[in-house]
């Protein structure tokens, strides 16, 4: 056989193989969400087209952000059109989700999937409303195409305080953005900052110790970066000193983290405070439990909100204190119930994309109810009306909306808006709501105390 | 600091020498570029994640070790062999094959991070530095190993016949030998390598479907700056970057911000004055 044949045919035999990958591909049933397709779940079967409002969900759709985000949509869908739908003029409405998928929690973040998702969504599905975005960078690209249509968008994923104070500057193009969850990243850190320096009080009361010495480890991404600074300006106005600053490679890997920690552990940190969305929180979990390192951890690390997490680290979170938006705990008088109705569904927790997007489509329903309207401009000033003096009663919390269009965070008497909860895993794989000391919210919605590993506090 | 950075050095030379000694080892006897060297890593690693369940850990462990040795010998005959006269070929196809094996695990399984237990629990304390038992099992595995693929190739009969290309090809085929046998044998010998770095260091650590490239680039990395195909150098060279990277995360002025540039810049200072690398020989044109 000479070298031109033996070529050939290993070319063939790579199409062959590809061929072969391709077909059982397109056998297998499609990961993650339904993409273009419009579901109506609880409408009545005989509802025509123009009774359906069609609300559009944007996120990463093979990730648990956009999972979440059209679990939480489709679930309030479902509750909305079996409770009647809306009315206006007179005549009932009913709703229906569609999901286009914006890749935008890839490492490799490409913003044109985003835009074309976002275009495709709104020409071609014929999204009346959007709900969505998770990575800000990507979201900053394609809420334009949002924007430039005139249409209502409702964050449920992203931080970044830039898309609230576009409202402020440029009214009249970001209008149409409001932000149903998270907190802001000004507030997240300045709930942060609270809790450290409550914690503080709380350990040198349990411990007789003085507790002074606080590490940081944080991703060096751009969203911890502001976050790094802040803590490291602040905390010692509260009398910590802020004794390592880690700031790790996104890929750094299990050699790397024992390193960390016993940068740490030399330094005599008595708290370590995470600040880590990526994957980097497994290891700094898993090895926290096998090292030991006496201090305790307490701060973001978002993987550890995931329900999996128990599992995913073996139980090595015990005793990890993580913020979180929501858990089973009596936020609202909704909370509980939403809650139970997610898992009861999907047999899983909800994120707060879930989270944010199941309040999301109750706010819309609301507006439409109060404006009897479908149109976007229309709806704003309705949308506007939901302050603190009159919240919308969500799963979150009480939603109330600022003049920029973000949440109120914080909580009047015993009316709790949009506040992030400090809680720990605990024995078993539960987690619990811990105290804030009322730094950030009231003591009605602990469910247990904070739990100190048993390798002790450096002293 | 000292203990810190020889301990944790130590670590992370082990893991880049079982990393890069395969691949250096394959680029000396063929010239190949094996671009998929990174997604060996990876496969393994899901193999013996998807097949825990079934079989515990040691079965496991075994039939990826199997599975990723039959892989690199189908590469290499498949794939490899009829386009090794052409070098950009070889590198095209190896380079579709780390593609092909990404996005395999990601639909045949998830796009999300996965952990896998640590097989040695625990920590033991070394002057005075906690340092889990996994990672001093990876050490002790890979100075093992290493002695055992030295003593290999310059004991056995396959492995002076893998020197014998390594020097000549050409020649090599004319005294009789199978370069297409020897260069297979290097390919699944390489994969062995890699195999048992994943049992080694996957446990205890995240797996997800991109990580392959991250461990190919360290594996170039140390076989450019030890010299390509230069097994002694690929083993120098590792713990060399090995200590470089710990000493950057501790050394006060710098951190772990820039542990992954200063191995970088170590690598263009070599190339600089000494292109060939720390013990490469320099090519007669």
């Amino acid at each position: 056989m000479d070298t031109r044949t033996k070529q050939m045919l290993a070319v063939l035999l790579v199409i062959v193989v590809v061929a072969g990958v391709g077909v059982v591909f397109i056998m297998l049933p499609p990961a993650g969400v339904p993409i273009g397709q419009l579901f109506t779940p609880g409408a009545p079967a005989n509802t025509p087209a123009e009774n359906i409002i069609i609300v559009g969900i944007l996120d990463p759709m093979t990730d648990i952000q956009g999972i979440g985000a059209w679990q939480g949509a489709y679930m309030a869908c479902e509750e909305l059109n079996l409770a009647g739908g809306v009315t206006v003029d007179g005549e009932d409405y009913y709703f229906g989700v569609i999901a286009e998928d914006t890749s935008e929690s890839e490492a490799s973040l490409d913003l044109t999937k985003g835009t074309a998702a976002a275009t495709k969504i709104i020409e071609e599905d014929g999204a009346q409303f959007i709900i969505g975005g998770f990575r800000s960078e990507a979201l900053l690209a394609y809420q334009e195409i949002v924007m430039d249509n005139e249409m209502l968008l409702f964050g449920t994923g992203a931080s970044t305080d830039i898309f609230c104070q576009n409202v402020l500057d440029n009214y009249d193009r970001y209008k149409y953005f409001f932000r149903v969850i998270p907190i802001n990243s000004t507030s997240l850190a300045s709930s942060l900052l609270r809790y450290i320096a409550y914690l503080d009080g709380y350990l040198t009361a349990v411990t007789g110790q003085n507790i002074t010495k606080v590490a940081v480890i944080r991703e060096d991404l751009t969203w911890t970066e502001g976050m790094g600074a802040f803590l490291d300006g602040y905390l010692p106005l509260y009398g910590l000193e802020v004794v390592e600053h880690i700031a790790y490679p996104i890929t750094a890997d299990a050699a790397a983290f024992a390193t960390y920690w016993q940068q740490i552990d030399d330094a005599g940190a008595q708290i370590t405070v995470p600040v880590i969305s990526a994957q980097g929180g497994i290891l700094m979990t898993t090895q926290y439990q096998q090292l030991q390192p006496k201090c305790i951890m307490a701060g973001i690390d978002v993987m550890g909100q995931l329900d999996t997490y128990w599992t995913q680290t073996a139980g090595a979170c015990q005793y990890e204190v993580v913020l979180q938006s929501t858990i089973r705990t009596n936020k609202t008088t909704r909370t509980i119930p939403a809650w139970d109705a997610f898992l009861a569904k999907y047999g899983q927790e909800p994120i707060y994309n879930a989270i944010g997007s199941y309040d999301a489509m109750y706010i819309l329903a609301q507006a439409i109810e109060d404006g009897q309207t479908f149109n976007s401009t229309e709806l704003i000033p309705v949308l506007e009306e939901i302050d603190v003096n009159n919240p919308f009663e969500g799963f979150a919390g009480n939603i109330a909306f600022l003049d920029s269009h973000d949440v109120f965070e914080g909580y009047i008497g015993d009316t709790i808006y949009s506040v992030v909860l400090f809680t720990q895993w605990q024995a078993g794989g539960v987690k619990e709501a811990l105290s804030s000391g009322g730094y950030i919210y009231p003591d009605s919605v602990v469910t247990a105390q904070l739990v100190l590993p048993p390798w002790g506090i450096n002293p | 600091m000292i203990e810190e950075v020889i301990i944790f050095g130590t670590v992370q030379g082990a893991l880049l020498a079982l990393l890069a000694l395969g691949f250096s080892l394959v680029y000396g006897v063929g010239g190949v570029l094996n671009l998929a060297h990174g997604a060996f890593y990876l496969i393994t690693a899901y193999i013996i994640f998807w097949t825990i369940p079934l079989f515990g850990f040691t079965v496991s462990a075994i039939v990826g070790l199997i599975a990723v040795m039959g892989i690199a010998a189908f590469t290499s005959l498949a794939l490899i062999k009829p386009l090794q006269d052409t070098h950009i070929g070889v590198v095209l196809v190896t380079f579709a094959l780390a593609f092909f094996f990404e996005q395999f695990v990601k639909y045949f399984g998830d796009p999300l991070y996965h952990y896998i237990a640590p097989w040695v629990p625990g920590f033991i304390t070394l002057l005075g530095i906690n340092l889990q038992a996994q990672l001093l099992a990876l050490v002790i595995g890979s100075i093992a190993l290493v002695i055992v693929v030295t003593l290999f190739i310059n004991k056995t009969k396959i492995g002076k016949s893998i020197r014998a290309v390594s020097q000549d090809a050409e020649a090599a085929s004319l005294v009789g030998i199978n370069t297409d046998l020897v260069l297979m044998t290097s390919l699944v010998l390489s994969a062995l390598l890699v195999g048992f770095a994943v049992i080694f260091y996957a446990p205890g650590n995240y797996i997800a479907p991109h990580i392959g490239w991250r461990y190919l680039l360290l594996a170039f990395s140390v076989t450019i700056f030890g010299g390509m195909g230069s097994i002694p150098g690929s083993i120098v060279g590792a713990f060399i970057m090995g200590y470089a990277t710990t000493f950057t995360d501790y050394f006060p002025m710098l951190g772990p911000e820039y542990s992954q540039l200063i191995p970088i810049v170590v690598i263009l200072v070599m190339l600089l004055i000494r292109p060939q690398g720390l013990l490469g020989k320099e090519e007669v044109q």
